[in-house]
């Protein structure tokens, strides 16, 4: 199968005019995306991660229509965005999780009405895809409250049920999750997976929260600087990143820090010690067995690396 | 064909869900509606003053600076209210980055901004300014013809369409540079008072602009040649006023090729 999306080399530069005196002004070139390529397939679920202002928004912007990319190409479900406008946006759902496309003091109802003229879905495929999205994301109650009068998570599952009534082959989100509560983030993310799952559907999202990345995405790219820096599976990531792994141990009595090859102690508490290795080169069991030669093991557990952590490192790296 | 209906219906449902938002806080907005209208024409009261002041401006009397008042006022104002309305909060939207949801819709995106942020409000100071241009016809010594009585709504409709184009233009400043608001009014309130008097009396530059970069010229004045039976004092023929309506054809394909380039610079903003 062809790919959905497939980029070349595309970028996007902003003229920005910055004041250098009282009435002088320079003419400065920002490159918000610098050369990305990047392929996706049906039924990819994709996360978009990076620091503010590192290209992502841009980026889905230049995919959906909205921008005209300033050098490369990009190829949507086989159309190009800008010039194919009108046939791409009736087969992509947008979410842009910081405006909204609903009508602001109207019944949320009549938002999905509005957007099934235009969208020209008929009445009986508008009645199933809504009793399924109704369900999915529990508008039931909401159907009749003006769009103004919605908490901020039952207005997201609203923008996300208003970019799914057509039935859209690929999805974009930028950031759905963001200033969602738990519950909210819970809802729109295991939406979010059924459509995937259950309907084929890509799904192409950015977001800073990595749970949404964890939970949703087999595959995630790092932009940085308008760059894909990094590209692929989320575990080879980690694993490329970061491939220490942490096994706390609760020995039998207290002991001092561990002295083992290529093992390193990073914290003791009492009885349990943290034990810190390089997961490409020991083996868990192998650690264990050294440590058993030594001490008493009661108990042991494993820690995964801490994908937080590591992209704060990937992010302050540059 | 198709796709005009289509587009049309979609545009009467973008318009009525306007209207209904507009309705959720009606007291407010019946009184907006109601002192904007009472603004509009108290700009009348300014001309009645010069008038019975002075007399006559460049030759032109009361009733036919009256008409040209309200003729000119009231295409402005129903091209406001179905344009100009809509594009100056397009224009908010673009600064805003809220312009996206209109490029992500398979619809036309002028379709879609002109019906969703339909100026209801802006009725109303049309209907203000309508009586003028009706009172003055009814008072002006015009030799009524078949030809003259058509040439009226063709009148409105070429000054609509002149000031719409207008509107069109000014409005798409907003794709390139923040701000512009102000720079937008001027071309197009600013056009509107211009075409309130008669373009003879003005200075040569201005009666330049008012045929090039701000055509309000073509709108009532140069067509209202065609109801008095007075030469142009500028010596312009008969033929060409009778032509000027049609001024609003290439003004209004000027105005679509500006706005689709407009939109393939829209910048977006940063979320």
């Amino acid at each position: 199968m062809t790919d959905v999306i497939v980029t070349n080399d595309l970028s996007k530069t902003f003229v920005v005019r910055r004041k250098t005196g009282v009435l002088r002004r320079e003419r400065v070139e920002v490159a918000a995306v610098c050369g990305v390529n990047v392929h996706v397939a049906p039924g990819e679920m994709v996360g978009f991660i990076g620091p503010n202002g590192a290209g992502k928004s841009t980026t889905i912007k230049m995919l959906s229509g909205v921008l005209q990319p300033s050098g490369g190409n990009a190829r949507v479900l086989g159309l190009t965005p800008l010039d194919d406008r009108v046939k791409l946006a009736r087969r992509i759902g947008v979410v842009f999780g910081q405006r909204s496309q609903l009508w602001w003091d109207l019944p949320l109802a009549d938002s999905f009405s509005l957007l099934r003229h235009m969208y020209r879905v008929s009445a009986a495929d508008h009645r199933d895809t809504l009793t399924w999205l109704s369900d999915l994301l529990e508008l039931g109650p909401l159907m009749s409250v003006a769009v103004r009068q919605l908490s901020l998570g039952q207005r997201m599952r609203g923008e996300l049920a208003a970019a799914l009534l057509h039935r859209p082959e690929l999805v974009f989100l930028d950031e759905p999750t963001i200033g969602l509560d738990v519950v909210s983030k819970h809802a729109v993310r295991e939406a979010l997976e059924q459509l995937n799952r259950d309907q084929g559907t890509t799904v192409i999202l950015t977001t800073h929260d990595l749970k949404d990345i964890e939970r949703l995405c087999e595959r995630v790219v790092i932009i940085d600087h308008g760059r894909v820096i990094i590209d692929g599976p989320l575990a080879a990531v980690v694993e490329r990143l970061d491939s220490t792994r942490i096994l706390v141990v609760d020995l039998d009595k207290v002991y001092p820090a561990m002295q083992l090859d290529g093992v390193e102690c990073q914290r003791v508490e009492g009885s349990r010690q943290w034990l810190g290795f390089d997961g490409t080169k020991r083996s868990a069991t192998d650690v264990l067995g050294a440590l058993a030669a030594v001490a008493d093991v009661r108990d042991i557990s494993l820690e995964e690396p801490d994908i937080d952590a590591i992209v704060r490192r990937i992010y302050a790296g540059g | 064909m198709v796709e005009v209906v289509v587009s049309a219906r979609l545009y009467r449902r973008l318009v009525g869900a306007r209207i209904r938002s507009d309705f959720t806080y009606r007291a407010s907005f019946f009184l907006r509606v109601l002192s904007a209208a009472l603004v509009t024409a108290s700009a009348y009261v300014a001309i009645a003053a010069l008038i019975s002041k002075v007399g006559t401006l460049g030759g032109w009397g009361r009733w036919p600076i009256t008409f040209l008042y309200g003729m000119s006022s009231s295409a402005f104002r129903f091209a406001d209210a179905f344009i100009g309305g809509s594009i100056e909060r397009c224009s908010e939207q673009v600064r805003t980055g809220k312009f996206d949801k209109f490029l992500t819709r398979p619809v036309n995106v002028l379709v879609s901004v002109l019906g969703e942020d339909f100026a209801f409000r802006r009725v109303g100071q049309f209907i203000a300014v309508v009586p003028f241009a009706v009172v003055a016809l009814s008072h002006l010594p015009i030799h009524w013809t078949l030809g003259r009585v058509l040439f009226i709504p063709f009148m409105f409709v070429g000054a609509v369409g002149t000031f719409s184009a207008i509107f069109v233009v000014s409005g798409c400043l907003a794709f390139w540079s923040p701000n512009t608001t102000e720079i937008a009014n001027a071309f197009t309130y600013g056009g509107a008072t211009v075409a309130e008097y008669p373009v003879h009396i003005m200075t040569n530059w201005v009666r330049v602009l008012a045929v090039s970069v701000v055509p309000v010229g073509f709108t009532v004045y140069l067509p209202s040649f065609v109801l008095f039976d007075a030469p142009n004092p500028l010596g312009v023929p008969l033929w060409v006023s009778l032509i000027s309506p049609l001024a609003a054809i290439p003004f209004g394909l000027l105005a679509r090729t500006v706005w689709r380039y407009a939109l393939r610079h829209y910048r977006s903003t940063g979320s």
